[in-house]
Protein backbone atom coordinates (compact mmCIF):
# COMPACT_ATOMS: atom_id res chain seq x y z
CA UNK A 1 0.00 0.00 0.00
CA UNK A 2 1.77 2.84 -1.26
CA UNK A 3 0.40 6.20 0.07
CA UNK A 4 1.26 10.09 -0.68
CA UNK A 5 1.69 12.73 1.20
CA UNK A 6 -0.91 14.59 2.24
CA UNK A 7 1.01 18.06 2.06
CA UNK A 8 2.51 18.40 -1.93
CA UNK A 9 0.30 15.40 -3.34
CA UNK A 10 3.25 14.10 -5.22
CA UNK A 11 5.77 12.50 -3.39
CA UNK A 12 5.49 8.70 -1.71
CA UNK A 13 4.96 9.51 1.89
CA UNK A 14 7.76 8.20 4.40
CA UNK A 15 6.66 9.22 8.04
CA UNK A 16 3.60 9.04 10.44
CA UNK A 17 3.62 11.95 12.35
CA UNK A 18 2.72 11.57 15.76
CA UNK A 19 1.31 14.85 16.60
CA UNK A 20 -1.40 14.73 13.53
CA UNK A 21 -1.30 11.89 11.72
CA UNK A 22 -0.58 13.07 8.66
CA UNK A 23 1.61 10.35 6.76
CA UNK A 24 4.28 13.03 5.12
CA UNK A 25 7.39 12.31 2.22
CA UNK A 26 10.49 12.91 3.09
CA UNK A 27 11.10 16.85 2.45
CA UNK A 28 7.98 17.52 3.65
CA UNK A 29 8.36 16.18 6.80
CA UNK A 30 12.08 18.22 6.95
CA UNK A 31 10.14 21.22 6.11
CA UNK A 32 7.17 20.93 8.64
CA UNK A 33 9.71 19.45 11.37
CA UNK A 34 12.28 22.51 11.05
CA UNK A 35 9.26 25.02 10.63
CA UNK A 36 8.06 23.78 13.69
CA UNK A 37 11.31 24.48 16.08
CA UNK A 38 10.95 28.00 14.16
CA UNK A 39 7.72 28.74 15.60
CA UNK A 40 8.81 27.39 19.05
CA UNK A 41 12.06 29.71 18.90
CA UNK A 42 10.07 32.59 17.44
CA UNK A 43 7.03 32.11 19.66
CA UNK A 44 8.71 31.87 22.79
CA UNK A 45 11.29 34.31 22.14
CA UNK A 46 13.71 32.08 23.10
CA UNK A 47 16.26 34.21 21.10
CA UNK A 48 17.70 37.91 20.73
CA UNK A 49 19.79 38.99 17.50
CA UNK A 50 23.21 38.81 18.63
CA UNK A 51 23.24 36.15 21.34
CA UNK A 52 26.06 34.00 22.12
CA UNK A 53 24.40 30.67 22.08
CA UNK A 54 26.17 27.40 23.86
CA UNK A 55 24.50 24.48 22.34
CA UNK A 56 24.99 21.60 25.23
CA UNK A 57 26.16 19.25 23.34
CA UNK A 58 26.50 14.95 24.74
CA UNK A 59 27.19 13.84 21.21
CA UNK A 60 24.07 11.95 21.56
CA UNK A 61 20.50 12.13 19.16
CA UNK A 62 18.60 15.68 20.52
CA UNK A 63 21.70 17.52 20.84
CA UNK A 64 22.92 16.45 17.83
CA UNK A 65 19.94 17.29 15.67
CA UNK A 66 19.85 20.64 17.60
CA UNK A 67 23.38 22.13 16.42
CA UNK A 68 22.52 20.85 12.72
CA UNK A 69 18.64 22.46 13.00
CA UNK A 70 20.08 25.27 14.81
CA UNK A 71 22.64 26.26 12.62
CA UNK A 72 20.39 25.75 9.73
CA UNK A 73 17.62 27.96 11.40
CA UNK A 74 19.96 30.47 12.49
CA UNK A 75 21.11 30.62 8.57
CA UNK A 76 17.80 30.59 7.15
CA UNK A 77 15.46 33.04 9.04
CA UNK A 78 18.86 35.45 9.72
CA UNK A 79 18.67 34.85 13.34
CA UNK A 80 22.03 36.51 13.90
CA UNK A 81 23.33 33.93 16.48
CA UNK A 82 26.91 33.23 17.41
CA UNK A 83 26.21 29.29 18.14
CA UNK A 84 28.61 27.17 20.00
CA UNK A 85 29.16 23.66 21.26
CA UNK A 86 29.65 22.95 25.04
CA UNK A 87 30.31 19.64 26.54
CA UNK A 88 31.09 18.45 29.61
CA UNK A 89 33.14 15.88 29.88
CA UNK A 90 32.16 13.83 33.24
CA UNK A 91 35.49 11.52 33.16
CA UNK A 92 33.79 8.02 32.45
CA UNK A 93 35.97 5.57 30.73
CA UNK A 94 34.91 4.15 27.86
CA UNK A 95 31.37 6.36 27.56
CA UNK A 96 32.36 10.01 27.64
CA UNK A 97 35.68 9.16 25.58
CA UNK A 98 32.85 7.58 22.77
CA UNK A 99 30.70 10.58 23.06
CA UNK A 100 32.94 13.32 22.95
CA UNK A 101 34.05 11.49 19.64
CA UNK A 102 30.55 12.16 17.66
CA UNK A 103 30.83 15.95 19.89
CA UNK A 104 33.98 16.28 17.49
CA UNK A 105 32.51 15.50 14.30
CA UNK A 106 29.83 17.47 14.81
CA UNK A 107 32.01 20.46 15.47
CA UNK A 108 33.64 19.45 12.26
CA UNK A 109 30.50 19.20 10.11
CA UNK A 110 28.67 22.13 11.54
CA UNK A 111 31.65 24.52 11.48
CA UNK A 112 30.86 25.38 15.25
CA UNK A 113 33.35 26.55 18.02
CA UNK A 114 33.40 24.07 20.34
CA UNK A 115 34.51 23.30 24.62
CA UNK A 116 34.75 20.64 26.62
CA UNK A 117 34.92 21.65 30.55
CA UNK A 118 36.05 18.51 32.35
CA UNK A 119 34.77 17.46 36.01
CA UNK A 120 38.39 16.88 36.89
CA UNK A 121 39.50 20.57 36.13
CA UNK A 122 36.27 21.96 37.74
CA UNK A 123 36.31 19.93 40.79
CA UNK A 124 39.41 17.71 40.98
CA UNK A 125 37.43 14.48 40.38
CA UNK A 126 36.33 12.56 37.53
CA UNK A 127 33.02 10.29 37.70
CA UNK A 128 35.24 7.34 37.79
CA UNK A 129 37.24 8.36 40.51
CA UNK A 130 33.90 9.54 42.54
CA UNK A 131 32.13 5.95 41.60
CA UNK A 132 35.36 3.87 43.25
CA UNK A 133 34.52 5.96 46.21
CA UNK A 134 31.01 6.10 46.49
CA UNK A 135 29.78 3.35 44.56
CA UNK A 136 27.50 3.06 41.70
CA UNK A 137 24.06 4.73 44.02
CA UNK A 138 23.53 7.77 43.70
CA UNK A 139 26.58 8.96 41.96
CA UNK A 140 24.23 10.59 40.03
CA UNK A 141 23.61 13.06 42.39
CA UNK A 142 27.20 14.21 42.59
CA UNK A 143 26.86 14.13 38.16
CA UNK A 144 23.79 16.04 38.14
CA UNK A 145 25.33 18.85 40.27
CA UNK A 146 28.59 18.68 38.97
CA UNK A 147 27.14 18.82 35.19
CA UNK A 148 24.80 21.51 36.20
CA UNK A 149 27.79 23.44 36.99
CA UNK A 150 30.23 22.51 34.56
CA UNK A 151 27.43 23.65 31.49
CA UNK A 152 27.08 27.11 33.34
CA UNK A 153 30.70 27.37 33.87
CA UNK A 154 31.57 26.64 30.43
CA UNK A 155 28.81 28.69 29.29
CA UNK A 156 29.98 31.69 31.28
CA UNK A 157 34.17 31.12 29.42
CA UNK A 158 31.99 31.47 25.76
CA UNK A 159 30.41 34.58 27.26
CA UNK A 160 27.20 33.29 26.19
CA UNK A 161 23.74 34.94 26.77
CA UNK A 162 22.31 31.19 26.87
CA UNK A 163 22.20 27.39 26.86
CA UNK A 164 20.51 25.72 24.28
CA UNK A 165 19.56 21.90 25.53
CA UNK A 166 18.28 18.99 23.45
CA UNK A 167 15.25 18.50 25.97
CA UNK A 168 12.26 17.37 23.61
CA UNK A 169 8.68 16.71 23.87
CA UNK A 170 9.06 12.95 25.86
CA UNK A 171 11.54 14.29 28.02
CA UNK A 172 8.99 17.41 29.20
CA UNK A 173 6.44 14.54 29.33
CA UNK A 174 8.42 12.28 31.47
CA UNK A 175 9.70 15.19 33.63
CA UNK A 176 6.21 16.32 34.11
CA UNK A 177 5.24 12.67 35.23
CA UNK A 178 7.79 12.55 37.48
CA UNK A 179 7.05 15.41 39.58
CA UNK A 180 3.78 14.88 39.46
CA UNK A 181 4.36 11.40 41.03
CA UNK A 182 6.44 12.82 43.73
CA UNK A 183 4.27 15.77 44.57
CA UNK A 184 6.13 18.01 43.43
CA UNK A 185 4.03 21.15 43.07
CA UNK A 186 6.26 24.09 42.43
CA UNK A 187 8.50 22.32 39.74
CA UNK A 188 5.61 20.41 37.76
CA UNK A 189 4.30 23.75 36.91
CA UNK A 190 7.77 25.04 36.02
CA UNK A 191 9.30 22.38 34.37
CA UNK A 192 7.89 22.48 30.82
CA UNK A 193 9.34 25.98 30.87
CA UNK A 194 10.48 26.77 27.15
CA UNK A 195 13.30 29.20 29.03
CA UNK A 196 14.16 27.91 32.61
CA UNK A 197 17.24 28.77 34.67
CA UNK A 198 15.59 30.13 38.16
CA UNK A 199 19.18 27.81 39.61
CA UNK A 200 21.50 28.78 36.86
CA UNK A 201 24.12 31.10 36.31
CA UNK A 202 22.21 31.50 32.78
CA UNK A 203 18.85 31.06 31.06
CA UNK A 204 18.30 27.57 29.44
CA UNK A 205 16.39 27.29 26.08
CA UNK A 206 14.41 24.57 25.15
CA UNK A 207 13.64 24.74 20.99
CA UNK A 208 13.10 20.89 21.39
CA UNK A 209 10.17 21.41 23.48
CA UNK A 210 7.20 20.49 21.70
CA UNK A 211 9.62 17.91 19.01
CA UNK A 212 8.96 14.59 19.31
CA UNK A 213 11.47 11.80 20.09
CA UNK A 214 10.23 9.86 17.43
CA UNK A 215 10.47 12.30 14.53
CA UNK A 216 14.07 13.55 16.07
CA UNK A 217 15.50 9.89 15.84
CA UNK A 218 13.74 9.90 12.16
CA UNK A 219 15.50 13.53 11.08
CA UNK A 220 18.98 12.28 12.21
CA UNK A 221 18.32 8.58 10.48
CA UNK A 222 17.13 10.45 6.76
CA UNK A 223 19.20 12.90 7.24
CA UNK A 224 22.34 10.87 8.36
CA UNK A 225 23.58 12.60 11.35
CA UNK A 226 25.57 10.64 13.20
CA UNK A 227 25.02 10.60 16.87
CA UNK A 228 26.17 8.15 19.34
CA UNK A 229 23.78 5.92 21.41
CA UNK A 230 24.68 4.25 24.59
CA UNK A 231 23.55 4.44 28.44
CA UNK A 232 25.86 6.11 30.40
CA UNK A 233 27.26 2.88 32.40
CA UNK A 234 26.95 4.04 36.18
CA UNK A 235 23.04 5.23 35.60
CA UNK A 236 20.35 2.67 34.83
CA UNK A 237 18.21 5.42 36.21
CA UNK A 238 15.23 2.72 36.92
CA UNK A 239 12.51 5.16 38.30
CA UNK A 240 12.61 7.37 35.14
CA UNK A 241 13.17 4.33 32.59
CA UNK A 242 9.83 3.30 34.58
CA UNK A 243 7.86 6.58 33.48
CA UNK A 244 9.73 6.48 29.97
CA UNK A 245 8.04 3.42 29.52
CA UNK A 246 4.91 4.19 30.31
CA UNK A 247 5.01 7.29 28.67
CA UNK A 248 6.17 5.10 25.14
CA UNK A 249 2.85 2.57 26.46
CA UNK A 250 0.64 5.76 26.26
CA UNK A 251 2.40 7.24 23.02
CA UNK A 252 1.63 3.67 21.39
CA UNK A 253 -2.27 4.19 21.77
CA UNK A 254 -2.57 7.59 21.45
CA UNK A 255 0.24 10.00 20.20
CA UNK A 256 -0.50 13.36 20.84
CA UNK A 257 -0.46 11.74 24.86
CA UNK A 258 2.89 13.40 25.14
CA UNK A 259 2.05 16.44 23.85
CA UNK A 260 -1.49 16.59 25.31
CA UNK A 261 0.81 16.06 29.20
CA UNK A 262 3.01 19.16 28.36
CA UNK A 263 -0.14 21.16 27.75
CA UNK A 264 -1.65 19.92 31.06
CA UNK A 265 1.50 21.34 32.88
CA UNK A 266 1.62 24.58 31.15
CA UNK A 267 -2.38 25.25 32.45
CA UNK A 268 -0.69 24.98 36.36
CA UNK A 269 0.61 27.82 37.95
CA UNK A 270 2.45 27.83 41.29
CA UNK A 271 2.07 29.83 43.40
CA UNK A 272 -1.58 30.09 43.10
CA UNK A 273 -2.73 33.61 41.45
CA UNK A 274 -3.15 35.90 44.17
CA UNK A 275 -1.12 33.91 46.97
CA UNK A 276 2.32 35.27 48.72
CA UNK A 277 5.42 33.58 46.77
CA UNK A 278 6.59 32.41 49.63
CA UNK A 279 7.93 28.70 48.46
CA UNK A 280 11.06 30.31 46.16
CA UNK A 281 14.38 30.43 48.25
CA UNK A 282 16.41 33.54 48.05
CA UNK A 283 19.21 33.20 45.77
CA UNK A 284 22.62 34.16 46.82
CA UNK A 285 26.02 33.01 45.52
CA UNK A 286 27.97 30.62 46.99
CA UNK A 287 30.82 32.00 49.65
CA UNK A 288 33.83 29.92 47.92
CA UNK A 289 32.77 30.19 44.23
CA UNK A 290 30.73 32.24 43.74
CA UNK A 291 27.93 29.94 42.02
CA UNK A 292 24.09 30.80 42.49
CA UNK A 293 22.70 28.89 45.03
CA UNK A 294 19.98 29.44 48.18
CA UNK A 295 23.07 28.24 50.58
CA UNK A 296 26.17 29.34 51.95
CA UNK A 297 27.58 27.25 49.54
CA UNK A 298 26.86 25.79 46.57
CA UNK A 299 25.84 22.31 45.99
CA UNK A 300 28.44 21.78 44.22
CA UNK A 301 31.19 22.77 46.74
CA UNK A 302 29.67 20.58 49.46
CA UNK A 303 29.60 17.62 47.29
CA UNK A 304 33.28 18.21 46.48
CA UNK A 305 34.25 18.81 50.37
CA UNK A 306 32.88 15.75 51.18
CA UNK A 307 34.87 13.65 48.78
CA UNK A 308 37.47 15.86 49.72
CA UNK A 309 37.68 15.14 53.62
CA UNK A 310 35.93 11.58 53.09
CA UNK A 311 32.03 11.77 54.00
CA UNK A 312 31.09 11.68 51.07
CA UNK A 313 29.78 7.91 51.34
CA UNK A 314 27.69 9.60 54.05
CA UNK A 315 26.07 11.75 51.89
CA UNK A 316 25.44 9.17 49.80
CA UNK A 317 23.79 7.17 52.42
CA UNK A 318 21.77 10.29 53.72
CA UNK A 319 20.55 10.83 50.25
CA UNK A 320 18.73 7.63 50.18
CA UNK A 321 14.69 8.05 50.80
CA UNK A 322 13.48 9.57 53.27
CA UNK A 323 15.90 12.50 52.91
CA UNK A 324 16.50 13.00 49.51
CA UNK A 325 14.22 16.23 49.26
CA UNK A 326 16.56 18.30 50.93
CA UNK A 327 19.87 16.92 50.35
CA UNK A 328 20.08 16.22 46.74
CA UNK A 329 17.07 17.31 44.72
CA UNK A 330 19.29 18.37 42.13
CA UNK A 331 19.38 14.88 40.91
CA UNK A 332 17.15 12.63 42.70
CA UNK A 333 14.31 15.56 43.27
CA UNK A 334 14.81 17.43 40.45
CA UNK A 335 13.68 15.84 37.50
CA UNK A 336 15.29 17.52 34.80
CA UNK A 337 17.44 14.82 32.97
CA UNK A 338 20.67 14.81 32.82
CA UNK A 339 21.37 15.99 29.60
CA UNK A 340 23.47 18.66 28.00
CA UNK B 1 0.58 -5.55 -1.07
CA UNK B 2 3.18 -3.48 -3.44
CA UNK B 3 5.08 -5.47 -6.28
CA UNK B 4 8.67 -6.56 -5.20
CA UNK B 5 9.89 -5.32 -8.20
CA UNK B 6 8.35 -1.70 -7.26
CA UNK B 7 11.26 -1.75 -4.34
CA UNK B 8 13.85 -2.78 -6.53
CA UNK B 9 15.62 -0.79 -8.28
CA UNK B 10 17.13 0.66 -5.06
CA UNK B 11 18.85 -2.80 -4.48
CA UNK B 12 20.80 -2.81 -7.38
CA UNK B 13 22.37 -6.38 -6.36
CA UNK B 14 19.26 -8.09 -6.66
CA UNK B 15 17.87 -6.97 -9.79
CA UNK B 16 19.14 -9.80 -11.80
CA UNK B 17 16.26 -11.88 -9.92
CA UNK B 18 13.76 -9.48 -11.52
CA UNK B 19 13.31 -11.25 -14.62
CA UNK B 20 12.24 -14.63 -12.94
CA UNK B 21 9.17 -12.44 -11.58
CA UNK B 22 7.22 -13.09 -14.42
CA UNK B 23 4.11 -11.79 -13.39
CA UNK B 24 2.15 -11.02 -9.76
CA UNK B 25 0.74 -15.10 -9.77
CA UNK B 26 3.68 -16.69 -9.77
CA UNK B 27 5.15 -14.00 -6.90
CA UNK B 28 2.04 -15.10 -4.88
CA UNK B 29 3.33 -18.66 -5.11
CA UNK B 30 7.04 -17.62 -5.11
CA UNK B 31 5.54 -16.19 -1.30
CA UNK B 32 6.18 -19.65 -0.18
CA UNK B 33 9.51 -19.61 -0.49
CA UNK B 34 12.18 -18.05 1.79
CA UNK B 35 13.47 -14.32 1.21
CA UNK B 36 16.64 -12.82 1.86
CA UNK B 37 16.12 -9.28 3.41
CA UNK B 38 18.71 -6.43 4.97
CA UNK B 39 18.36 -6.01 8.47
CA UNK B 40 19.96 -2.51 9.99
CA UNK B 41 20.15 -1.45 13.59
CA UNK B 42 20.76 2.00 15.27
CA UNK B 43 20.04 3.89 17.80
CA UNK B 44 22.21 1.70 20.12
CA UNK B 45 20.38 -1.46 19.30
CA UNK B 46 23.63 -3.30 17.24
CA UNK B 47 25.23 -3.78 20.81
CA UNK B 48 22.32 -6.41 20.86
CA UNK B 49 23.74 -7.63 17.46
CA UNK B 50 27.25 -8.06 18.32
CA UNK B 51 27.61 -3.88 17.03
CA UNK B 52 26.48 -5.45 13.42
CA UNK B 53 24.82 -2.02 11.87
CA UNK B 54 23.68 -4.18 9.06
CA UNK B 55 22.66 -8.16 8.39
CA UNK B 56 21.80 -10.31 5.24
CA UNK B 57 19.35 -12.57 6.57
CA UNK B 58 17.59 -15.14 5.02
CA UNK B 59 14.58 -16.15 7.70
CA UNK B 60 12.16 -19.74 7.08
CA UNK B 61 9.55 -19.59 4.60
CA UNK B 62 6.86 -19.35 7.19
CA UNK B 63 8.39 -16.25 8.77
CA UNK B 64 6.58 -13.34 5.96
CA UNK B 65 5.23 -10.91 8.12
CA UNK B 66 7.01 -7.89 10.18
CA UNK B 67 5.53 -9.14 13.62
CA UNK B 68 7.00 -13.12 13.21
CA UNK B 69 10.13 -11.55 11.93
CA UNK B 70 10.06 -9.37 14.80
CA UNK B 71 10.07 -12.92 17.12
CA UNK B 72 12.03 -14.95 15.05
CA UNK B 73 14.76 -11.76 15.42
CA UNK B 74 14.62 -12.03 18.78
CA UNK B 75 14.80 -15.64 19.16
CA UNK B 76 17.89 -16.65 16.19
CA UNK B 77 19.64 -13.30 15.98
CA UNK B 78 20.05 -11.60 19.65
CA UNK B 79 22.76 -12.11 21.53
CA UNK B 80 22.24 -10.30 25.26
CA UNK B 81 19.31 -8.00 26.77
CA UNK B 82 16.39 -9.01 24.65
CA UNK B 83 14.06 -6.56 26.75
CA UNK B 84 15.57 -3.53 24.92
CA UNK B 85 14.13 -5.14 21.38
CA UNK B 86 10.93 -6.80 22.37
CA UNK B 87 8.64 -7.10 25.46
CA UNK B 88 7.16 -10.02 25.09
CA UNK B 89 6.15 -10.84 21.33
CA UNK B 90 5.88 -7.38 20.69
CA UNK B 91 8.41 -4.93 18.95
CA UNK B 92 9.47 -2.91 22.46
CA UNK B 93 7.51 0.50 22.00
CA UNK B 94 10.23 3.81 20.90
CA UNK B 95 11.81 1.20 18.80
CA UNK B 96 11.46 2.63 15.50
CA UNK B 97 10.64 0.41 12.54
CA UNK B 98 11.27 1.67 8.65
CA UNK B 99 10.74 -0.18 5.83
CA UNK B 100 12.53 0.90 2.73
CA UNK B 101 13.10 4.25 4.63
CA UNK B 102 9.56 4.18 5.18
CA UNK B 103 7.90 4.26 8.15
CA UNK B 104 6.40 1.18 9.21
CA UNK B 105 3.40 3.06 10.91
CA UNK B 106 2.42 3.79 7.40
CA UNK B 107 2.99 -0.26 5.92
CA UNK B 108 0.77 -1.80 8.27
CA UNK B 109 3.27 -2.48 11.32
CA UNK B 110 3.34 -6.39 12.33
CA UNK B 111 0.43 -7.21 9.06
CA UNK B 112 3.57 -6.01 6.57
CA UNK B 113 4.38 -8.77 4.47
CA UNK B 114 8.32 -8.30 2.99
CA UNK B 115 9.62 -9.25 -0.08
CA UNK B 116 13.37 -10.09 -0.69
CA UNK B 117 15.08 -7.07 -0.85
CA UNK B 118 13.57 -5.64 1.16
CA UNK B 119 15.71 -3.19 3.68
CA UNK B 120 14.29 -3.08 7.42
CA UNK B 121 15.63 -0.67 9.59
CA UNK B 122 15.15 -1.11 13.63
CA UNK B 123 16.09 2.06 15.66
CA UNK B 124 16.01 2.69 18.87
CA UNK B 125 15.02 6.03 20.52
CA UNK B 126 15.51 4.88 24.02
CA UNK B 127 19.20 5.51 24.46
CA UNK B 128 20.13 9.26 25.77
CA UNK B 129 20.38 12.05 23.75
ZN1 LIG C 1 5.50 15.89 0.42
ZN1 LIG D 1 30.36 26.86 45.26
Amino acid sequence: MVRNCSACGTQRASVKRPKTGAAVCKECFYQQFETEIHDTITSHSLFNRGDRVAIGASGGKDSTVLAYVLSLLNKRHDYGLDLFLLSVDEGITGYRDDSLEAVHKNKVEYDLPLLVVDYRTLYGWTMDEIVSVIGKKSNCTFCGVFRRQALDRGAVQLKADKVATGHNADDMAETVLLNFLRGDFPRLSRCVDAVTGRDSALPRVKPFKYTYEKEIVMYAYFKKLHYFATECIYSPNAYRGYARQFLKDLEAVRPSAILDVIRSAEQLTFPPPGSKDTAMPVQKTCERCGYITSQRLCKACVLTDSLNNGTAADVNRKSRPGRVKNQSEAQVGHAVKAKE
Amino acid sequence: MTLAASRLPSHPALSPRLPHLPNLAQRQTNMTSSKTIVLEFGGGLEALFSDAKSLSVTPPADIQSLGKLITWVRDHLITARHDMFVSGDALRPGVLVLVNDVDWELEDTVNYRFAGGDRIAFISTLHGG
